[in-house]
């Protein structure tokens, strides 16, 4: 008769046997759950709601911590600027918003998280052209027009 | 208008005056360079002369303003037939700020995004930018 060693669990730190209907409930279990949370309008504008506070938020720390800054290395290098750059893409929209309002030291984030850099050779440093130039790259682009119908 | 700011601790003896509206349009290197429609940083897509290398080095905005006639000098003191410009460095030697000397011996500063300013090398110095560390000098 085989003789069976049952493992411990403690020592071992592995997780115990599936079946695979069990593998199957689960999975499907998971599928569901991810359908639920991209196609729910609710979740997505939950969603947004929260990125654009996070936004706005370290856009204010950022705005006081470098107001007085001439170097662009510490602009861009401030932490609360940093964690925009880390909300990734989906902040693009808010980042074009803020540009048309009103003129700041965008241009860094938005090459970070677009890729791109439209600003044209003569436009370096005369930041009302460098903003024309984003602005214009954000229009010709239409996916970075800011979809606020979510957002309360 | 007076204006005293953490950022600067001198400034509790000795306020900034403000001398202008704020505005984003140029920052302290342009200011003290003489120019007021650009950004002057040495790095990607602000405004940086081609033949001066693009590096953020003491040394890089000295040949700055060598390109305009300044050299280095010794002392920050009014001298009637000379311009005078002061480079603020932080405690690493870094470069963080540009000044220029007024004819009445004060030093007008654009502070970063704000606004333009009139001190004196005391009311800026062990504040945001650090102290003046490099004074140089032209010919009026």
């Amino acid at each position: 008769m085989t003789e069976y060693l049952y493992p411990n669990l403690p020592e071992s730190g592995n997780s115990l046997a599936i079946s695979s209907e069990a593998q199957f409930v689960i999975k499907n279990f998971e599928n569901s759950h991810y359908l639920f949370l991209n196609g729910s309008l609710y979740i997505q504008s939950v969603y947004k709601q929260q990125l654009k506070e996070k936004f706005e938020a370290y856009t204010s720390i950022w705005i006081t911590e470098t107001m007085f800054s001439s170097s662009v290395h510490e602009i861009i290098n401030n932490s609360a600027y940093r964690s925009i750059v880390k909300l990734g893409k989906d902040v693009i929209p808010f980042i074009i918003e803020e540009l048309k309002k009103e003129e700041n030291h965008w241009f860094y984030a938005l090459e970070a998280l677009t890729g791109q850099n439209p600003i044209k050779q003569e436009h370096r440093g005369i930041i009302r052209l460098m903003k024309s130039d984003w602005i214009e790259w954000a229009e010709k682009n239409n996916n970075y027009d800011v979809d606020t119908s979510c957002i309360s | 208008m007076m204006l005293t700011h953490p950022a600067f601790p001198n400034t509790l003896v000795e306020p900034f005056i403000i001398t202008s509206p704020q505005t984003i349009n140029y920052n302290c290197i342009a200011w003290a360079y003489g120019d007021d429609t650009k950004w002057y940083w040495p790095v990607g897509n602000y405004y940086w002369p081609t033949e001066i290398p693009c590096e953020l080095k003491a040394e890089c905005f000295v040949l700055l303003f060598e390109k305009i006639g300044y050299r280095v000098c010794e002392s920050s003191n009014l001298e009637l037939e000379f311009d005078k410009i002061a480079l603020y460095c932080d405690n690493m030697g870094i470069p963080t700020h540009a000044a220029r000397q007024l004819p009445n011996g004060k030093w007008t500063s654009k502070l970063g995004q704000q606004h333009d300013i009139e001190h004196t090398i005391f009311s800026m110095s062990n504040g945001h930018y650090g102290n003046a560390v490099i004074f140089m000098k032209r010919k009026i």
